[in-house]
């Protein structure tokens, strides 16, 4: 069984309109370039393998990093107001703001405020368990 | 109260492309160490550089190479003398190999001094592999002609844009939990991972003329035991390892990395499995359990170590088959009924090329972009494709 032609026609259509912008634009930036191929920064880049990328001065405004990989990625100066990075691997990335995860939740980004506020629940607790409970 | 932490740079270069443009080295070592610095506090950048022609002669200077396990990250100089020198390319290996360990990132930042296009042809094949592993990498293209013709305003911001480089490197070691910063975690399918080269790598195979899935085979033997009888369920896959798809404008080439195989009845009989495949040379599969099926037997199926994309024989051949692989047994499944296998299997792009040269001007960062966006373009349009086979259950036992 061989592949519907449908499928890699779009897939062709995708990369040589990406290609095509790429080389016709001076400084393409990254939102020119999803769009390009026909992605949707709001749904298309979840649990997308980004590993190492360097966003450096991009303007990620509108796109959903929900638990992509974006191990080591490179954000410093990016614009990233109101992107989500909820359940993103977010081990060795530079350039967001207090990326400083807890030893035991090493790498994966804070789902909300409300996830830091049970942090800080989880650290008041922990240590009111050290001054008042029985240890084993 | 403790001091600043020091980051520390190997420079690899050649002593004749020193003695050739004397500014530009200055200006990558000394400025640019200035440069890095006006950036940090409570760090520091040094930059290590030969300076005793301590690489001369034919005895390899153990000097040398502590200076490059002090190292936190490497700037190498490519030219065709540095391409040539056993040395660097010694330097440069010996830093391979420490960052290997490293978690997260690459911390080696490769600047074409000189064009070696016109000398790749005249490489050893020693050489090339060297030029191949270092170009792979997010380099910058500073030719020693260009770069001396620079006005200062032009030449400091050229500098900067290197310096903005090293600064990620030193940021994300800074930021890495320091029990992460040494040889704790594998690194993913990066450049690294890539790198590594199958065994047997057949050439590509054009998507569209073709079937993935070579086979997917499922056969129930009946047998008889001193216990009664049992049904005992083989099954083999086989993938085509490299195909590509080629467009007017790039081919990319993919693979196939992981695949599942579920196997189950209609009515949902409980399957057992055979025995825990799990990680060897010959195999990487593990019974994994979907929440939907919970009786069937969900093997998932990654390429074995050292490989890159499943290919012949995904799953590890059985004792006294030549083929098939023994996946799971059931205390006899009901005549007429069957018993269904379904396979999932997600593409992964390999490479990507770029025909033409209309994207030589890019930066790096671009590519890199590009490449990733064409990733997710794979697997949007093609993604994860399905196969099912059914088998009737119509065997006659025979003894075991």
């Amino acid at each position: 069984m061989t592949q519907s032609p449908m499928t890699v026609k779009k897939f062709a259509q995708a990369v040589d309109s990406l290609v095509t912008q790429a080389a016709n634009t001076a400084h393409p930036t990254f939102l020119q370039l999803a769009l390009s191929a026909g992605l949707d920064p709001a749904t298309d880049f979840r649990e997308a393998a980004l590993r190492d990328i360097d966003l450096r001065d991009q303007d990620l405004t509108g796109f959903d990093f929900t638990g992509a990989d974006l191990t080591g990625a490179d954000f410093r100066r990016a614009k990233i107001d109101g992107v989500s990075f909820a359940g993103a691997q977010l081990l060795g990335t530079i350039g967001l703001p207090s990326v400083e995860p807890a030893a035991d939740e090493v790498g994966v980004a804070p789902l909300s405020i409300w996830s830091k506020v049970l942090g800080w629940l989880r650290c008041r607790w922990r240590l009111i368990g050290r001054i008042g409970g029985p240890t084993a | 109260m403790t001091g600043p932490t020091t980051f520390r740079c190997f420079f690899s270069y050649a002593h004749h492309d020193q003695a050739t443009d004397p500014v530009m080295v200055t200006a990558l070592t000394e400025e640019l160490e200035l440069r890095v610095n006006a950036h940090l506090a409570n760090a520091r950048f040094e930059i290590w550089k030969d300076t005793h022609q301590l690489r001369t002669g034919d005895r390899w200077d153990e000097r040398i190479e502590a200076a490059i396990r002090d190292s936190h990250m490497m700037i190498v100089l490519l030219s065709p003398r540095w391409i040539e020198s056993d040395y660097c390319r010694k330097e440069y290996a010996i830093f391979e190999e420490i960052e290997k360990d490293m978690a997260v990132g690459e911390y080696v930042a490769p600047l074409v001094a000189r064009g070696l296009e016109k000398q790749e042809p005249h490489l050893t094949p020693q050489q090339r592999e060297v030029l191949e592993r270092v170009t792979e990498r997010q380099y910058r293209r500073l030719l020693a002609t260009e770069f001396l013709q620079l006005a200062e305003p032009q030449r400091a911001l050229t500098i900067d844009l290197i310096a903005d480089d090293l600064l990620a490197m030193i940021e994300r070691r800074r930021r890495l939990p320091s029990n992460l910063q040494n040889g704790t975690l594998r690194r993913g399918a990066g450049k690294a991972a890539r790198r590594q080269r199958a065994e047997f790598s057949p050439l590509p195979i054009n998507y569209e003329h073709v079937d993935p899935v070579i086979a997917l085979d499922l056969i129930i033997h009946r047998e008889r035991t001193s216990d009664g009888e049992r049904d005992n369920i083989y099954a083999q896959v086989e993938f085509h390892e490299h195909l590509f798809i080629e467009t007017r404008k790039a081919r990319v080439d993919f693979s196939i990395r992981r695949a599942h195989l579920t196997i189950f009845t209609p009515e949902g009989e409980s399957l057992q499995h055979s025995k825990d495949f799990g990680v060897t040379p010959e195999t990487s599969v593990f019974y994994v359990r979907r929440h939907d099926k919970p009786d069937a037997l969900c093997l998932a199926i990654q390429p074995t170590p050292g490989r890159e994309a499943l290919g012949a024989l995904a799953l590890p051949v059985a004792e006294n088959q030549n083929r098939l692989a023994l996946v799971g047994s059931s205390s006899t499944i009901q005549p007429s009924r069957e018993v269904t296998g379904e396979l999932s299997y997600t593409l992964s792009t390999t490479d990507i090329h770029i025909l033409g040269d209309g994207l030589t001007r890019l930066s790096h960062q671009t590519l890199m972009q590009l490449e990733y966006i064409i990733r997710i373009a794979l697997k949007k349009h093609v993604g994860m494709t399905d196969r099912t086979v059914r088998i009737p259950v119509t065997g006659q036992a025979t003894n075991a």
